[in-house]
């Protein structure tokens, strides 16, 4: 029977692990891959609070198309979502991700509907949350589940997130290390600023299919 | 319109014919080079990251049978079907039988290299697929008819007003102005509809993580998410050297990466994806594939100095800085992928005798190496092509004629100064404020270019000068 293209791959890649220099059991292997990532290379935080140091990079503008701000707790979730909305002359009408940390939330004069895909039309601005931050590079980590649909991060023209301050990590390393590899969700989602695109002549557009604006709220 | 390596020569006559070219390619090349100094200039210890990225893509590729199996079983266990290709013409039907499969009418495609190199976009357009390429440049060169000419800024030859003709040829609803910010606004609108009435998407990856059988796209425009999320089926293509141990192992690489990229510290969009849609999810593909790609890279890795080649991300940013690909651009270089990385990687794929004009044409300047990432000798590993096709009799008659002669007279000192004396002073004869616009016997040379007069006395008489 002829090789499958699998075993051929395998079979070549095996012939080459053979004759390279310190080829170990499974054991060896993975306690070199471990050293490689002993140390930590990365960025200097602005700061040492995280949270100080997720929203420093973003009042820079380090962060593309980004703005932040900082409340006591969720119960003024909705006052700096009318403070965005009004400051940049939307309407005031809102899809909101169905997430717990929105459950007792009175939103007032905003209309807040559930994020329908239908609905998530340029028009819309889309409230979701995300599970982690990270100060490094004032990303936010989404994952994927039941009522974590992604595209309600992508669909929208204007996008709000919300995040606990406490879900802040230091570094993209600290979010890796511990993310679950034994139950891994279908997708996790690091977002970092307003979608973009400078294809044309090298000049930087903001919603190039995904939202032209990001605003995070840090919840204390 | 499709440019072929083995007419390098009359693609790059062709390139430097188009003034507008070069305009063309320095406005997003120059701008990536210096962003790029800024961003590793700013960074703690840029060098200490090259050297971890480095170790990471070595050991990963020493172990690529231990950790593609690995990935395998992972991946499976989280749903994927996982398909391995020997070769293009290979993965490209698995492509295909998976689009059939699934009665895929329209296709959308975020971009890939891999998927270029596979001849992807060809075979989905000879099976009568409606291919929606959602990347704004990948976009721009399927309604242009053409091939990407740089592995990140696909469309970067292509000025504003071509674009602008483009739409207003293509699009549905007519350009609003022709500011750059309503092109993209109109083939977001475009795109968008398109999205959503797609049967299948296909995505590349940047990286396939071992120990959870995810793989990983950068984006900035989100077209990766949308492609991946919205159709029933997700296919990804992936060359196998893409494999690392785990997320953690992808940090650094992503970091240098980007910056080596663009010169952002990160992109918008890193996402992971692993498996189809889970029961209770809201949303994300019902079915879900991973094509693995072998296309010469387990030959490339039983070659000792080729094997190097394998660390490759994909920046671009050995092109970003050539001398050679800001004159000439990346379709004289006639292969998949162009500039230095592309010179490496073609005779791998299209045959040294096909491609041996492309090691020539590097100035050996080695900025390439220094600027890589992953510190990839790509100086050497053209050397070491120029070597080969010296050894199989792929020269011409000319170079060979000229290199056995320069060994002639390299081998007799005494004539060789003689004669390098009066060149010189040939050479300042010929000169006109200290360049040369035309020098016998190097017409072709000075065709496009001037040459630099030499000083008044060779280094020799100089040497001697100073000895006394």
């Amino acid at each position: 029977m002829a090789e499958s293209a699998r075993e051929m791959i395998l079979n070549r890649l095996d012939q080459s692990a053979d004759i390279a220099e310190g080829n170990t059991d499974e054991q060896g292997i993975q306690e070199n891959a471990q050293r490689l990532i002993e140390q930590s290379i990365h960025a200097t935080l602005l700061s040492d609070n995280l949270t100080e140091a997720f929203c420093q990079r973003i009042k820079r503008g380090h962060v593309i198309g980004t703005t932040c701000d900082v409340v006591d707790s969720t119960d003024e979730i909705p006052a700096a979502v009318a403070d965005y909305l009004a400051t940049n002359e939307l309407d005031f009408d809102i899809a909101v991700q169905q997430a717990p940390i929105f459950d007792n939330i009175h939103w007032g004069p905003i209309k807040a509907s559930g994020a329908e895909l239908d609905g998530l039309e340029d028009g819309l601005v889309a409230v979701s949350t995300a599970d982690f931050g990270i100060a490094e590079t004032s990303s936010v980590v989404f994952h994927s589940g039941e009522n974590n649909p992604v595209l309600i991060n992508f669909l929208s023209f204007h996008l709000i997130i919300v995040i606990k301050a406490e879900t802040i990590l230091a570094t993209l390393d600290d979010y890796a290390t511990m993310a679950d590899t034994d139950k891994p969700v279908s997708k996790t989602v690091w977002i970092t600023g307003a979608s973009g695109t400078a294809d044309i002549e090298a000049v930087l557009v903001q919603g190039a299919h995904g939202p032209c604006q990001v605003h995070i709220i840090v919840v204390n | 319109m499709k440019t072929h390596p083995e007419n390098f020569k009359q693609n790059v006559s062709k390139a430097l014919d188009n003034p507008m070219l070069k305009v063309a390619i320095r406005r997003t090349t120059d701008n990536a080079e210096k962003k790029r100094s800024e961003v590793v200039n700013a960074f703690p210890d840029f060098q200490a990251l090259r050297e971890q990225g480095t170790k990471i893509k070595d050991h990963s590729i020493q172990n690529l049978g231990f950790y593609l199996r690995k990935f395998e079983q992972n991946a499976i266990a989280n749903g994927a079907s996982v398909h391995w290709a020997r070769d293009a013409r290979e993965a490209s039907t698995i492509v295909l039988e998976l689009c059939q499969k699934a009665n895929a009418k329209s296709v959308t495609r975020s971009k890939s290299m891999l998927g270029e190199e596979i001849g992807l976009p060809y075979a989905m357009d000879n099976a009568g697929l409606n291919r929606v390429e959602t990347d704004l440049a990948e976009h721009i060169i399927q309604l242009a008819n053409e091939t990407p000419s740089h592995i990140v800024w696909p469309a970067l030859h292509k000025t504003r007003e071509e674009v602008i003709e483009l739409f207003k040829q293509h699009h549905e609803k007519e350009v609003q102005s022709e500011e750059i910010q309503d092109l993209v606004r109109s083939a977001r609108g475009e795109l968008r509809k398109k999205f959503l009435e797609a049967d299948v998407g296909i995505t590349g990856a940047n990286f396939l993580l071992a120990d959870s059988g995810a793989i990983g796209t950068v984006t900035n425009e989100g077209n990766a998410e949308l492609t991946a999320s919205l159709p029933k089926t997700q296919i990804v293509t992936a060359g196998i050297e893409k494999i690392v141990p785990s997320m953690a192992h992808a940090v650094p690489l992503l970091r240098l990466l980007v910056r080596s990229a663009t010169g952002a510290e990160i992109t918008q969009y890193t996402t992971f994806h692993n498996g189809p849609k889970r029961q209770d999810d809201a949303d994300g593909p019902e079915d879900y594939h991973i094509v693995l790609v072998d296309n010469g890279r387990t030959k490339m890795l039983l070659e000792e100095e080729m094997s190097k080649m394998l660390r490759c991300i994909r920046c671009g940013a050995c092109m970003n800085h050539c001398v050679v690909y800001k004159h000439i651009g990346g379709h004289a270089y006639g292969g998949i992928y162009p500039g230095p990385m592309g010179s490496a990687i073609t005779p791998v794929l299209d045959g040294l005798d096909r491609s041996k004009n492309l090691a020539h044409s590097c100035t050996l300047n080695g900025r390439c190496q220094e600027v890589c990432p992953v510190k990839i000798p790509l100086p050497t590993l053209l050397r070491a092509w120029r070597a080969k096709s010296w050894q199989r009799g792929y020269e011409t008659v000319a170079n060979r004629f000229g290199i056995k002669s320069f060994v002639f007279f390299a081998n007799k000192p005494i004539l060789y100064r003689f004669l390098s004396n009066i060149a010189v002073k040939m050479m300042r004869l010929l000169s006109q404020k200290g360049w040369i616009s035309w020098l016998p016997l190097a017409g072709a040379w000075t065709k496009n270019r001037d040459m630099l007069a030499p000083a008044s006395s060779t280094f020799m008489q100089q040497y001697k000068k100073q000895q006394k």
